[in-house]
């Protein structure tokens, strides 16, 4: 399973990265590779280092050793590339701004430092809603939206970026089918644009129906690779130690 | 001279004038505080002054005895502090095991302990007696001269300036800082920016408003704007009308009666703003809600007629 001497072209790329909080270890010689256009689930326990891989992956979290690569090269090289969803509770939903306003924030960086938001920005910013079904709520205060509208505008945030790996913390916890749905339909229209995404999941029901490759995680890398291969009541059994019943 | 008089009398509108500029720069500067949740923040600012303020007079004292009191360097004395008892409380929130809140309450009631240490030694030399560093803890508006009021006309130039040019930067550092870091922004500078912002007003508002209390003028006029307005522009420049309002009519205040503590009343009438705002305002105010709410039940005991 190692990827060292990885090909440069891969949208993500671990290479022997350990993760630790305080005296605490999260991910432990942690080493996969994405390849472009596919989705890519990261299912495990609780406290298996989902957040936390793709939390180090972009940078807010600092690894002890090892390190990501980005279509090969590092995170800060590859400036707009790789856009993120962040889990829907980091932020404060009382916060003054509209659903349109959170949206032209994934534009900051094109609009650049100091200039204000335009039309033009506006415009791109509604399209982004229409694709996820929100344009008739863009007008409004985020805390005037359900759990599934507020993933939604995350999404919206997420597209207007026009990145081409997705990196999502868990976009479908506690959201509606509606919802659901949306995101879904959306994740495998960027995948036929040839897009690439990497989405932390929690529902091991449908994680085959909605991914094409998984990367089972607990702690470690317990098995990587094509959904079919990878959900396996063996692997499941190894990472969620015996917890888990077994259905299938 | 009758009540009038005193109020459009030259001193007078020198007190205004400054007290009103105060009023708009911790007006906005309070509203981004808000946002960061950072209200704690302003506190420990303003309370940590008082140590810097003491012993900057202490030491100028034994450089140039015959100075007396000199206000940048006091002012300089007050920011160094200030931004001193800020790194304290990073640092000891970063060790861990601290709640924040604590941490907060820690560093605020030890640095102004210091300071109360400071200002005793302080009043109990000749020079000191006569300086009025007590008017630095409640504030004394009437104390506002020319010279301050171009300070915190540069301060609350710059205030609006940076506001202006930073809003959608900080925004986004105030909303979600981790896409704010994925996005690239340098979030330790974006933040030491506003903290300065703070630290200035705080520092500037000391003579007029008091290191108590300037906290007040941070955070309330922002909080009553929120019941006013779901967007940040609005919210910010209602927050400065709010500040403004409250300070002057602190300042008015302040002329008519010589004695009267000039940051309490700022500080009263900032919240007589709050009540009206709580009760009244246009976004969240509690009648809107008594209304709709009205409205509703006669809707559900009167259905109409399908």
């Amino acid at each position: 399973m190692s990827s060292n001497g990885s090909a440069g072209n891969s949208p993500l790329a671990a290479c022997e990265v350990t993760v630790a909080y305080r005296n605490t270890p999260v991910l432990t010689d942690l080493s996969f590779e994405v390849p472009p256009g596919t989705l890519t689930a990261i299912v495990g326990p609780n406290g298996a280092g989902k957040s936390t891989l793709i939390k180090t992956a972009l940078g807010l979290v600092q690894p002890l050793k090892g390190q990501f690569e980005f279509f090969g090269k590092s995170f800060r090289e590859v400036d707009g590339r790789v856009s993120y969803v962040p889990q829907r509770t980091s932020v404060d939903w009382d916060f003054p701004v509209t659903s349109l306003d959170v949206v032209c924030m994934g534009l900051y960086r094109k609009i650049g430092w100091f200039r204000p938001v335009r039309a033009r920005h506006r415009g791109r910013a509604m399209e982004a809603l229409a694709e996820v079904g929100m344009q008739d709520y863009a007008k409004r205060q985020i805390s005037q939206l359900s759990g599934g509208q507020q993933q939604r505008v995350f999404l919206a945030r997420a597209l207007v970026q026009d990145a081409e790996l997705f990196l999502m913390d868990e976009p479908l916890a506690g959201v509606d089918v509606a919802t659901e749905k949306t995101i879904i339909n959306t994740l495998h229209r960027l995948r036929d644009e040839g897009k690439t995404a990497m989405v932390v999941h929690h529902d091991l029901d449908t994680v085959s129906e909605y991914f094409d490759r998984v990367l089972l995680l607990n702690r470690q890398v317990i098995a990587e690779g094509a959904a079919k291969d990878v959900m396996t009541s063996e692997h499941l059994k190894q990472a969620y130690s015996g917890k888990l019943l077994i259905l299938s | 001279m009758n009540k009038l008089e005193v109020i459009f009398a030259y001193n007078t509108l020198i007190v205004l004038a400054g007290t009103m500029l105060l009023g708009i720069a911790a007006g906005i500067t309070g509203t981004f505080l808000m946002l960061r949740r950072r209200a704690l923040a302003g506190d420990v600012i303003g309370h940590a002054a008082l140590p810097g303020v003491a012993m900057a007079f202490l030491i100028y004292a034994s450089i140039a005895p015959e100075a007396g009191k000199s206000l940048p360097v006091m002012l300089l004395g007050g920011s160094v502090a200030s931004a001193l008892g800020m790194l304290a409380a990073l640092w000891l929130r970063n060790v861990g095991r601290l709640p924040e809140d604590a941490v907060m309450a820690i560093i605020l009631s030890t640095f102004f302990g210091a300071g109360v240490v400071l200002l005793s030694i302080v009043q109990a030399s000749p020079t000191g007696a006569q300086a009025g560093l007590r008017d630095f803890i409640f504030g004394q508006a009437a104390a506002i001269r020319i010279s301050d009021v171009t300070l915190l006309a540069t301060i609350t130039i710059g205030t609006i300036l940076i506001s202006r040019l930073l809003i959608k930067e900080w925004a986004l550092m105030c909303f979600d800082e981790g896409l704010a870091r994925v996005l690239g922004y340098p979030i330790r500078t974006l933040d030491f920016l506003l903290m300065a912002l703070v630290v200035a007003v705080c520092v500037a508002g000391m003579q007029a408003v008091g290191l108590l209390l300037i906290v007040a003028l941070l955070i309330i006029p922002p909080t009553a704007a929120r019941f006013w307005s779901d967007s940040i522009g609005p919210n910010i420049w209602l927050s400065a009308l709010f500040g403004a309002v409250s300070a002057t009519a602190g300042g008015i205040a302040s002329a008519l009666v010589p004695k009267l503590s000039t940051g309490a009343i700022i500080v009263v009438a900032a919240a007589i703003v709050l009540m009206f705002s709580i009760l009244l305002g246009s976004k969240h105010g509690l009648l809107l809600r008594w209304r709709a709410r009205h409205v509703m039940r006669q809707e559900a005991r009167n259905p109409p007629p399908a």
